[in-house]
């Protein structure tokens, strides 16, 4: 059977399958049962699909995923994410859109104290939401900055996905992770002044209101006691990791159990807590590392039909420019982002994506910070299509937080900006990649 | 009646026998935590090395997975694309979902029968796995093929008995 074919019987049969509902780690292992059979020797190949399935998760690279995980849902169940926003709320005084800018602010430092971008969105939406609602914020200015900025934890570390992405594209984690922090202060920077600016050039989307007469020593005490002790968790992770003393691994245990020190010693730990979070760190491991298990042969299916080596054939005899190959790449990102979940499209383009990145001189440097360069800009295509129309995940979880009456046109024209404000930071990604090489290649030096 | 009530005893294991798996996926992840951060500590501090961290982690990574993946399905966790199923009316809506539902339950019966079919042959080519600790590779091998029994009978319950208030849950990072 010619590549092609092959290609469109497995992805074509992969989307058929979860369009009709079907949960996509079993679509995955529909469309792998038959692809094995066909392709990889019948009986043989059914074998080989269930010794790959569970030795898939048996990866070490992997486990940051759970444990970042754990880190996110016990700040955010515990309620001492929400504090450290309301202490951030108390330094900000009268600027225009001050309860967005509060939102940027805190979703950046939030980001930077959780893995999961779910976790931030959904705590930045039900704190701050109705505040502004209340306040007189109109949508395009309150929802917006919330979805925005829940995109940029998928970026800072900890970042559960980007542990994923790394392990699945054979990109080095510590690195990968690094070199993302720089993209997502940009990023949270441009909301900042676009805030800013929206609001002084039309005043009524964010009607200025009294705010509280505060001292300095009032406003900076709450930063101290419960912002600038929660740095100290991303010190240690990141730190960790920078420093050599530990693996990406080892720096996500230790900042679990920093963060589980800290929850403890502002007095918000209960059993409660506890369970709640355990519980859903369990859901969203299982969740991604089955989808791992169900999918690792589609990847070996591709290999063993050719697929991926005639597609990237077809690239290679185009004789594309080293741009037009990555503007396709991060367009086929986006669009599948419309209507896949971040794993899945992982786990289909990498593949394929990786060896197209080896076989491209994009001018970058070695392979290595090729591949970290191109990482970051993935991370960033699934960061964009978790808040891309119409289907974009985080537009549905702002929905769910948002008050009763918000429309899903107002949250969809309230992220517009910021969309094209995460492209703008993405072209320029393009065009200067030492922007995602500079962190590591300190560690390196 | 007597179905019924044999109907209520069977769902009551099943469940059991969910949450227990749960359960222990559950302590594999807080166990995980303390042995990497005990590793951390004694690696650094020169206390007592610890060589089977790694291979433990992985271990534990796999059994968490598995032992999982049913609760999560009763939990409505499992990520779907529902973009089209949302979009149809009831009627067509629980169509689509027993033909998804049936599809994934004959998935997990050749998964069922495969799995089955490597454990047995591991059992008995007596095959090791040589790591920090020698055992038996059947050992590993042998979760798969209950899991993916249980998940088969909870499709078919999906299939014959829809919950009403059934609903598709997109989460997600």
């Amino acid at each position: 059977m010619e590549w092609y074919w092959v290609l469109t019987l497995l992805i074509g049969g992969l989307v058929f399958c979860m369009l009709l509902g079907m949960p996509v780690v079993f679509a995955f292992f529909t469309v792998n049962i038959i692809g094995a059979f066909i392709f990889m020797g019948g009986e043989k190949g059914l074998y080989q699909l269930v010794r790959s399935a569970v030795d898939s998760v048996q990866t070490f690279a992997l486990l940051p995923i759970p444990l970042f995980i754990f880190m996110g849902e016990i700040m955010f169940h515990s309620g001492v994410a929400a504090r450290a926003i309301d202490a951030i709320d108390k330094l900000i005084s009268k600027v225009p859109g001050r309860l967005s800018l509060v939102a940027v602010m805190g979703g950046t430092i939030f980001s930077s104290l959780s893995g999961s971008t779910i976790a931030n969105t959904a705590m930045l939406g039900s704190t701050l939401l109705p505040e502004m609602y209340k306040r007189g914020y109109k949508p395009e200015i309150s929802i917006g900055p919330i979805v925005a900025v829940g995109g940029i934890a998928m970026l800072i570390p900890p970042s559960a996905l980007a542990v994923l992405l790394g392990s699945v594209a054979r990109i080095p984690i510590g690195d990968l992770l690094v070199a993302s922090i720089i993209p997502a202060l940009i990023l949270a920077f441009l909301f900042f002044a676009y805030i800013i600016i929206r609001c002084m050039i039309t005043p009524e989307i964010a009607p200025a209101y009294d705010v509280s007469e505060l001292t300095w020593g009032e406003r900076l005490k709450p930063l101290f006691i419960y912002v600038l002790p929660l740095m100290c968790i991303f010190i240690i992770v990141v730190g960790s990791i920078v420093a050599g003393i530990a693996t990406p691994t080892e720096s996500a245990a230790l900042g679990t159990v920093a963060s589980m020190v800290a929850v403890t010693a502002y007095r918000m730990m209960s059993w409660k807590v506890f369970v709640v979070s355990v519980k859903q760190t369990l859901k969203f491991t299982v969740m991604t590392l089955f989808i791992i298990c169900g999918s690792i042969t589609f990847s070996q299916i591709l290999a063993f039909s050719e697929a991926s080596e005639g597609l990237v054939g077809l690239v290679e005899a185009a004789e594309l420019t080293p741009l037009t190959v990555i503007l396709v790449m991060m367009v086929i990102l986006l669009f599948l982002g419309c209507f896949m979940d971040q794993v899945s499209m992982m786990m289909i383009t990498m593949p394929i994506f990786m060896r197209i990145v080896e076989a491209t001189d994009f001018g970058v440097g070695d392979l290595q910070q090729t591949q970290v360069w191109f990482g970051v800009l993935a991370l960033m295509m699934l960061e964009i299509s978790l808040a891309t129309p119409p289907f974009g995940l985080l537009l549905f979880v702002a929905k769910g937080v948002a008050p009763i009456g918000t429309k899903m046109a107002d949250v969809i024209f309230s992220v517009l900006p910021f969309i094209l404000m995460a492209m703008a930071v993405a072209a320029l990604l393009v065009f200067v990649p030492s922007i995602t090489l500079i962190i590591p290649n300190l560690i390196t030096h | 009646m007597q179905t019924n009530k044999k109907v209520g005893f069977g769902e009551n294991v099943l469940n059991g026998v969910i949450t227990i798996c749960a359960l222990l996926a559950a302590m594999m992840v807080c166990a995980l935590v303390l042995i990497i951060v005990a590793d951390i500590v004694s690696r650094n501090l020169r206390l007592f090395p610890m060589p089977w961290t790694l291979d433990v982690a992985e271990y534990s990574l796999y059994l968490i997975t598995f032992l999982g993946a049913p609760w999560v399905l009763r939990e409505e966790g499992h990520i779907a694309v529902d973009i089209l199923v949302e979009r149809l009316g009831p009627k067509n809506r629980a169509v689509m979902e027993k033909i998804a539902y049936s599809m994934a339950a004959v998935v997990c019966l050749i998964l069922f029968v495969v799995s089955a079919g490597v454990c047995w042959r591991s059992f008995g080519n007596g095959t090791l796995i040589h790591e920090t600790f020698v055992f038996p590779e059947w050992w590993m091998l042998i979760i798969a093929p209950p899991i993916f029994l249980i998940l088969m009978i909870m499709f078919i319950r999906m299939v014959l008995w829809p919950d009403p208030e059934h609903s598709h849950h997109s989460i997600g990072f």
